[in-house]
């Protein structure tokens, strides 16, 4: 029980020291909420207060110990006086001497009494009807003192004459004088703090200034910045002191402040010019698939005002219900892991009246946020041109397709055509041949000499007719087979020639200049043909020269390489050149040059089939130039 | 000259027939000359088919095969010779009017033994086959029978 008690006092005593402390706090966290100036004030009157109550008491108490001792002073001055005259009355036991130098006291007020005593400690004579019972003699010494008692001062001087004690005198006095003196004095002090603290508030108000006043301008500028925005304002400094220094700062932070503006407000206006001048329709969409920027090419696109879409519409009010699905999933990939999110592709765009366009996009997060930035090119005519290609291209193939076919069933027509003429028309030939030939050997002694020459004409009409047969059928491979191009050595096609050709004329004297010749890109048994042409017609038609001379050459000219076979042999009219080339066209009569016409018509289609060009250049009687060209680029380096 | 084997010559047309008759009479060949009008006949000879059933077994030392001949050409021909065991070994030489490559290269790759085109020149005619016999007939060494 006596525990509970003393536990239930302790928990009451805690409770009024938390009310204290709570105050306090109160007090003390209102005190924080007032202005500086507020605070300024305070501090100064508190400060000048206690020091105006710290003199106040001091000076009190200084008095009033003063005040004291002149007191006591007085009246033992004044008992020593009246002990000095008394003497005579006490040795002459004249009581009434001695109350008439007491009476003298009147001069002091505050003396209520005062008694005389006699050396046996009797009350020799008296002041005032005063009641001395009330005095305690025991305490009085036979030396000089006093005391304070009820108020009043009590104090007592011996009478000595000579050495000898023959008496005391007692002096009451009340302290109404001292009591009033000090209530004045008190009084003043009170006046005096009075007007120390009116003082000392007028200054502190207007010295404070000093202090808030900077302060309150600087306040006044941050809540001015805060709410225009404007950060070319400035705080304005009134001295060198700390708050200058916070002011110089502040106004250093400013122009911080306002050259990132500054250069923020640029690279926007840069980036906004960026978005706005890419040319495609661009747009920022947040989160939530909202977007909140569009640029004038995607108004354009969508047909609808920036006012109108930014912040206002999603992102999926645009795309057409088919591609909505694959775009939302997309979406959700860039939110939730961006690089397996498709960077680009194509969905179909609806604008507000409906029409529907093809659009690639190319999308992607802007880093650290959750925004992405999307353009938009529109590739409908592109679509449409691809599809109009693709059609035009298939129909180009279709024809090809048709075009070959038809070129092939050509070829396979001329091939089984050609096929029949070597077979066919040969064995009739061969046939006719054979029996002419038995005509002549079995039946000779039947036949007359014109019934010889008949058959003769029969069988070289014969041979005539299967070299033509040959060379045509030769002509029509020439422009049917494939070429089969590899690099070729024309020196050593050339050497090899001109050997079976001086093979075949043993008794020709020509004079060969070759030039040095080339390996070229082409089909070496056609490149061959185009030389036994050329050259066996230079050394046919020189038959009649007696000096006959052939020159072989080339030289590279405009990319091509240029042959050329040159002879001195009988030439042709330059007239007759366009019919040079052509099938069956021959210059010369069977009796002059014999052959086919057939030879260089083979040479000009294998050369036009190497893409090369050929020519002749010729004077009667002078000797003829053959020229044919190859590409250069066919060209192979040895 | 007893000892001669066999020339089977497979052609259609009789003219071409008579005149290398002809070619061969003129070296002795002709005797031993075995004429066949198609290739399904040149088969049957082969194989001692048909008509052959009863003919004396052997191969002959040489075929003379044209290439255009009514029902089984001499390309199906030599196809059927090199395919069947018992004749792959047989020589066989292409006597024909075409020089045409496709034909050339079909008949190498089917493993002819020689190609000759029939000169239209009789004289030419003559000797072509006059070589052709003799070598084939006469010079070169058959491959040993049943190989």
């Amino acid at each position: 029980m006596i525990n509970v008690i003393s536990n239930l006092k302790q928990i009451n005593l805690g409770k009024k020291q938390d009310n204290l402390l709570s105050k306090l706090l109160i007090l003390r966290s209102r005190v924080r909420k007032q202005p500086i100036k507020v605070k300024l004030m305070l501090i100064i009157m508190l400060t000048s207060l206690i020091c105006l109550l710290l003199t106040g008491v001091t000076v009190i108490i200084y008095e009033r110990y003063h005040i004291k001792r002149d007191l006591v002073k007085d009246v033992s001055a004044l008992a020593m006086l009246i002990a000095d005259r008394s003497t005579a009355a006490l040795t002459f036991q004249d009581p009434r001497l001695a109350e008439e130098n007491l009476s003298a006291l009147h001069v002091k007020p505050a003396i209520e009494a005062a008694c005389i005593l006699n050396e046996k400690g009797e009350v020799f004579a008296r002041y005032n009807s005063m009641d001395l019972g009330k005095l305690n003699f025991s305490t009085v010494g036979k030396s000089h003192g006093y005391r304070f008692a009820d108020e009043h001062l009590l104090l007592y001087e011996p009478i000595s004459l000579g050495d000898r004690p023959i008496g005391t005198i007692l002096i009451y006095a009340n302290l109404r004088e001292f009591y009033n003196q000090r209530f004045y004095f008190m009084l003043l002090v009170a006046a005096i703090i009075l007007f120390s603290s009116l003082i000392a508030f007028y200054l502190s108000s207007r010295l404070q200034r000093v202090v808030s006043r900077p302060l309150q301008q600087l306040t006044r500028t941050t809540q001015l910045i805060a709410v225009k925005k404007d950060y070319t304002l400035r705080a304005v400094k009134h001295s060198a002191d700390e708050i200058g220094i916070l002011v110089d700062a502040f106004n250093d932070m400013l122009v911080m402040i306002e050259n990132q503006n500054m250069s923020l407000k640029d690279s926007a206006e840069l980036y906004r010019t960026l978005f706005e001048n890419t040319g495609t329709a661009a747009v920022l969409i947040e989160e939530n698939t909202i977007i909140s920027l569009a640029n004038a090419e995607f108004e354009k696109l969508s047909q609808y005002s920036k006012q109108e879409i930014e912040g206002k519409k999603s992102w999926s009010e645009f795309v057409v219900k088919e591609d909505l699905e694959r775009m939302q999933a997309q979406h959700q990939l860039r939110r939730e892991k961006n690089e397996t999110a498709q960077k680009q592709y194509e969905f179909r765009f609806i604008a507000r009246d409906g029409t529907i366009r093809d659009i690639l996009l190319t999308i992607d997060v802007i880093p650290g946020t959750k925004k992405s930035i999307a353009s938009l090119l529109d590739i409908t005519e592109r679509k449409l041109v691809e599809m109009e290609i693709k059609a035009l291209n298939a129909e180009l193939e279709d024809r090809v397709v048709r075009r070959t076919t038809q070129l092939e069933a050509a070829n396979k027509e001329l091939e089984a055509f050609s096929y029949s003429v070597s077979h066919d028309l040969r064995a009739p030939l061969r046939h006719a041949s054979g029996y002419v030939d038995l005509l002549v050997k079995r039946c000779q002694s039947d036949l007359s000499d014109k019934g010889k020459h008949y058959l003769d004409a029969i069988a070289d009409s014969v041979r005539q007719m299967g070299v033509l047969i040959d060379d045509l059928l030769q002509f029509s491979r020439t422009g049917r087979t494939e070429l089969r191009k590899k690099d070729t050595n024309m020196n050593e096609i050339l050497a090899e020639i001109m050997a079976a050709l001086r093979h075949d004329n043993p008794d020709r004297a020509i004079e060969w200049t070759v030039g040095e010749m080339l390996h070229v890109f082409c089909d070496e048994a056609m490149l061959k043909l185009v030389w036994v042409n050329l050259l066996s017609n230079a050394v046919k038609f020189t038959r009649t020269r007696k000096n006959a001379k052939i020159e072989i050459g080339v030289h590279k000219e405009n990319g091509e390489h240029v042959f050329f076979v040159r002879d001195n042999g009988v030439g042709f009219d330059m007239q007759y050149a366009h019919k040079l080339f052509g099938v069956f066209q021959r210059l010369h009569s069977m009796e002059e040059f014999e052959g086919t016409g057939i030879g260089l018509a083979n040479v000009r289609r294998i050369v036009l089939r190497h893409d090369g060009r050929i020519w002749a250049e010729s004077e009667l009687d002078k000797g003829t130039t053959f020229y044919f060209t190859l590409p250069l680029h066919k060209e192979v380096k040895t | 000259m007893s000892d001669l084997k066999t020339i089977l010559l497979a052609e259609d047309n009789p003219k071409d027939v008579e005149l290398t008759l002809e070619a061969l009479a003129e070296h002795n060949l002709a005797n031993h000359v075995t004429i066949v009008k198609d290739g399904v006949e040149t088969m049957e000879y082969l194989r001692c088919e048909g008509t052959y059933k009863n003919r004396k077994k052997g191969n002959p030392a040489v075929l003379l095969l044209d290439i255009k001949m009514p029902r089984m050409d001499g390309i199906e021909v030599l196809k059927a010779i090199r395919s069947d065991p018992a004749l792959k070994m047989l020589s066989v030489v292409m006597l024909t009017s075409s020089r045409e490559e496709p034909d050339l290269k079909k008949c190498y790759e089917l493993g002819v033994n020689a190609y000759v085109v029939k000169p239209v020149d009789f004289t030419d005619f003559i000797e072509a086959v006059k070589q052709v016999g003799i070598f084939w007939a006469v010079i070169n060494e058959v491959p040993p029978e049943g190989g």
